[in-house]
C-alpha cells in the first residue's frame, strides 16, 4: 500500500480499459446491476465503494425500485399475551445468511425498546425516565442505529374526558402515539386519546410535525361495549383512518381527516368477537383476520367498504417452516399478530 | 410465424438480414434473431438490413457482436413465442444452462457485452449480464468490490471516506 502508483488489481488491458469506465459509468447500467444485489445489506456495501454508487444507491427513485424487487422481510414476531402485564414476546424470523447478522442486531435493539408503534425500520419508542412522576417523552428510533434517537415534543393533555361522562361502569383513558407515513417528516406522529365508560367513546386527535403539535381535534360517539372489551380490542391505522373492534358487530373507524367517527359492518358470516384482528394492507383497504381453531380466515374490505374474503390459512401448514420452536399453544394461550 | 415477413417471394426460408460490425465484419444472421434488438426491429421492420446493403454497427466489434448474435440465435424461438408461456421445462431449463454458460466468461467481454445489450435494446441479454456483475459482487466488501471489478485503488481521501461509511453501517458487514 506504500507503492505512490495507483495499482488497477484484476484482469484488465484491452478492451477493459474502455468498458469498466464506459459501463459503471453509465447510470442506468449501474443501476440494473445494482438493483440485482438482492439483499439490503449488499446494497449498502456496494453503495460504499465510490462516491457515484453511493449517490445512485441512495435515489429515491432507485430505492423505491429496490423495495419493489425485494420487499422488506418481516424480522421478528411480537407475541402479545391476552391479559393486562403479560409479557411481550419478540419472536425473531430466520433471515437469509446475508442478513442474518444485521437481523440479530436489529432484534436485539428491537427487544431493548418500549416500542408505540412501528414503520419499516422505524420505531416510536416511549423513553424511559427515571422519575415515574414526570409524564411519559418519547422519542423516533433507527432500529440499527439506537444511539441517534430523535426526541418527540411533548404531547398535548387529553381533552377527551371532558367528553365522556363518569358513569357506574367506571371511565378509562389512554394515549397511543403512531408514526404517519410522512415522506418528508420521519418524525411525523399521530397522538391519538381515547376515553370511553361503557356507553361512549371520546378521542382527541393531534398530529406532531416537525417537532410542532398542530391539528387538535375531539370527537365523540356511541359505544355501549363492556370497559375490557373496549380496552382489548384489536386496532389498526392505515392511512388516515384509526380502526378499532368491537364486540357489538361492526368495526368502530375514526377518520384523521375530518375527525369524525363512522363504522364499519363484518363480512357475512363473521362472528362477533374480541378476537378478531386486523392487519396492514398492502396497497389499500383493510385485513381482517378471524381465527377458529388452528384456521386464519382472511378477509380484505376496499376503499368503498365491500368485504372480499381472501384466504383460509392453516396455522400448522403455513408457519411450520419458521421453526418457531417456542410458539406452541399451551395453558397459557398467546395471540400472535 | 418466427420472422416477420421480407415480402420478396422467399417463402419458407427464413428472412435473413446483415450485421456489419465496427470493424467491417459481416455477419448473416435470421430477421427473427437480430430483431431480439428493439433497436434492430425497428430498422428490420422497414425492411432494411436484407439484400447487399447490411446494418452497420459502429460500436459494436466483431468479436462482441458474434457473442451477442450467439445468445440472440439462441433466445430467438422462445422469443418467437411470446415469451414462451408454453415452453416445456426442458426446453426452460436448456435455455438457463445455456445462459448460465454464456455468462461464463472473461470481464472485459462481460463489459463489452453489456454496453452491446445496452446499445441495442436486448433486454433479456441486458438483465442476464447485470446479474452477473451482480453476483460478482454479492457479499463482497467495498474494497473488494473494486478489485473483483477493476477499479484503480482508491485516493487517500477516498479511502478515509470509505472508512468512516463502514463504521457507521458496520451492520452490514458482520
Amino acid at each position: 500500500m506504500a507503492s505512490s502508483k495507483r495499482k488497477r488489481s484484476g484482469p484488465p488491458p484491452a478492451a477493459a480499459a474502455v468498458s469498466v469506465a464506459s459501463v459503471l459509468g453509465n447510470d442506468v447500467l449501474l443501476t440494473e446491476i445494482l438493483l440485482r444485489l438482492d439483499l439490503p445489506t449488499w446494497l449498502v456495501r456496494a453503495a460504499l465503494v465510490c462516491r457515484r454508487w453511493l449517490r445512485r444507491a441512495s435515489d429515491q427513485a432507485f430505492l423505491r425500485r429496490f423495495r419493489g424487487l425485494h420487499p422488506p422481510r418481516v424480522l421478528a414476531l411480537r407475541v402479545v399475551g391476552l391479559w393486562f402485564g403479560s409479557e411481550v414476546r419478540i419472536l425473531p424470523i430466520p433471515q437469509p445468511p446475508g442478513l442474518a447478522a444485521a437481523a440479530r442486531r436489529a432484534v436485539w435493539n428491537l427487544r431493548r425498546s418500549d416500542v408505540c408503534h412501528c414503520r419499516n425500520g422505524r420505531l416510536l419508542v416511549e423513553m424511559e425516565d427515571p422519575d415515574p412522576t414526570m409524564s411519559a417523552t418519547y422519542a423516533i428510533r433507527r432500529l440499527l442505529h439506537p444511539t441517534r434517537d430523535v426526541p418527540l415534543p411533548q404531547p398535548p393533555p387529553s381533552r377527551s374526558s371532558s367528553l365522556v361522562p363518569h358513569d357506574s361502569g367506571g371511565i378509562a383513558s389512554g394515549r397511543r402515539l403512531f408514526l404517519l407515513e410522512d415522506g418528508h417528516d420521519s418524525t411525523a406522529c399521530l397522538c391519538l386519546n381515547l376515553t370511553y365508560n361503557e356507553a361512549v367513546i371520546g378521542a382527541d386527535i393531534s398530529i406532531l410535525k416537525s417537532g410542532v403539535s398542530s391539528a387538535e381535534r375531539s370527537t365523540v360517539t356511541e359505544l355501549p361495549q363492556f370497559l375490557l372489551d373496549t380496552m382489548r380490542a384489536d386496532n389498526l391505522l392505515v392511512g388516515n383512518k384509526f380502526y378499532m373492534m368491537t364486540t357489538l358487530g361492526y368495526i368502530l373507524g375514526l377518520d384523521l381527516t375530518t375527525a369524525s367517527f363512522f363504522t364499519l359492518q363484518l363480512p357475512d358470516g363473521v362472528r362477533s368477537s374480541s378476537s378478531l384482528k386486523f392487519s396492514r394492507p398492502q396497497h389499500s383497504g383493510l385485513y381482517l383476520i378471524a381465527a377458529k381453531r388452528l384456521q386464519l380466515c382472511v378477509w380484505h374490505c376496499d376503499d368503498l367498504g365491500h368485504w372480499a374474503w381472501v384466504h383460509t390459512i392453516s396455522v400448522r401448514k403455513a408457519c411450520g417452516h419458521l421453526n418457531v420452536r417456542r410458539w406452541v399453544p399451551n395453558g397459557h394461550r398467546k395471540l400472535l399478530f | 410465424m418466427a420472422a416477420p415477413e421480407s415480402g420478396d417471394g422467399n417463402n419458407g426460408a427464413a428472412r435473413m438480414v446483415t450485421l456489419i460490425s465496427s470493424d467491417n465484419t459481416r455477419f448473416e444472421v435470421e430477421a427473427a434473431a437480430a430483431s431480439l434488438s428493439q433497436t434492430l426491429q425497428l430498422t428490420i421492420l422497414d425492411g432494411g438490413g436484407g439484400g447487399g446493403d447490411g446494418i452497420p454497427l459502429p460500436n459494436v466489434d466483431s468479436a462482441t457482436l458474434s457473442k451477442v448474435l450467439e445468445y440472440c440465435i439462441k433466445h430467438a424461438p422462445a422469443a418467437a413465442n411470446g415469451g414462451a408461456p408454453n415452453a416445456t421445462a426442458v426446453d426452460r431449463a436448456e435455455l438457463e444452462r445455456f445462459d448460465n454458460e454464456f455468462v461464463n466468461i472473461d470481464q472485459s467481454v462481460l463489459y463489452s457485452l453489456i454496453m452491446a445489450a445496452h446499445n441495442l435494446e436486448i433486454e433479456g441479454l441486458q438483465s442476464l449480464v447485470a446479474k452477473k456483475v451482480a453476483d460478482m459482487i454479492k457479499g463482497k466488501s467495498p474494497m473488494e468490490i473494486r478489485r473483483t471489478l477493476g477499479f484503480p485503488d482508491p485516493t487517500p481521501e477516498e479511502q478515509a471516506e470509505m472508512n468512516a461509511h463502514m463504521l457507521e453501517y458496520g451492520w452490514a458487514y458482520e
